[in-house]
């Protein structure tokens, strides 16, 4: 990341959506001229996107999670019941 | 029968138990479903479901759903059905012990600009970075959760603290990922 603080709040208003219309328009003249900036735009991208199924894959686990507790509960019933 | 603006609002609350809810309510009925009308195996058609509701929760986060003119379940059937028909025609059968793939497909399908390598390379780059920096990150660019959240939840000093802790972690794991770049070209 060879940006710095200010153009990386930038960077995050960018890919995240939030920046004004002119912002917007000014930030991509800038990515046309400015290769590091353009190049940690992409890295951003790229990182946001395996963030994104870093926390999705959470929920994912959490779901097996629950159905390996209900196996289980259902076992203990069998054991209390039989 | 829970209402879904309820339900999208508790999501940002209380998200954990807001999947649990709707999961609980549409298992059993999705589960017959997919066996009976796609012929699905009892297993495939866990992975389908549960896949589905990892999908309406991310088109949730991603604002790509924020109004929904059908009832939640028939939206849960709706993804179920479009997957059951697309991993028939691919005869990709979910590997149930390969899910970082499975959700990497289904992230590079809506975005092309990235690659399964490439997110592979992230995602073993968060697990090196490892926590505080993960959470952070994931909280900020995932979740969309403020400075002020996120310094709630880290219980660190104050906003300024979290921000400058948020810069730092991103450089942090650009240069991990940069050098997991590099070694695969190399490779």
């Amino acid at each position: 990341m060879r940006s710095s603080e200010k153009d990386l709040m930038l960077l995050d208003g960018y890919i995240k959506g939030r920046l004004d219309v002119d912002v917007t328009s000014e930030f991509e003249m800038r990515l046309v001229h400015e290769r590091d900036l353009k190049a940690d735009l992409e890295d951003l991208k790229e990182l946001h996107q395996g963030m994104r199924v870093k926390a999705l894959l959470e929920k994912l686990e959490m779901m097996k999670g629950w159905e390996n507790d209900m196996v289980g509960e259902v076992s203990i019933a069998k054991i209390l019941f039989q | 029968m829970i209402s879904v603006i309820d339900w999208i609002q508790k999501i940002k609350t209380n998200e954990n138990e807001a999947i649990k809810e709707i999961y609980m309510l549409c298992k059993s009925e999705c589960l017959q479903w997919l066996q009976k009308e796609y012929n699905c195996t009892k297993d495939d058609a866990m992975d389908i479901f549960q896949l589905s509701i990892m999908i309406l929760y991310d088109n949730i986060k991603t604002q790509k759903l924020k109004i929904l003119t059908s009832n939640l379940k028939t939206y849960v059937f709706g993804i179920a059905r479009n997957k059951a028909l697309e991993l028939h025609r691919s005869r990709q059968i979910p590997v149930t012990d390969d899910y970082l793939s499975f959700v990497a497909s289904y992230v590079i399908d809506e975005d092309n600009n990235v690659n399964e390598d490439q997110i592979n390379m992230v995602c073993q780059s968060l697990d090196e970075l490892g926590d505080p920096c993960k959470t952070v990150l994931v909280q900020y660019y995932y979740h969309d959760k403020s400075m002020d959240e996120i310094t709630l939840m880290m219980s660190y000093k104050n906003a300024d603290t979290t921000k400058n802790q948020k810069y730092k972690c991103l450089k942090r794991l650009q240069n991990i990922y940069f050098s997991h770049k590099q070694k695969s070209i190399k490779d």
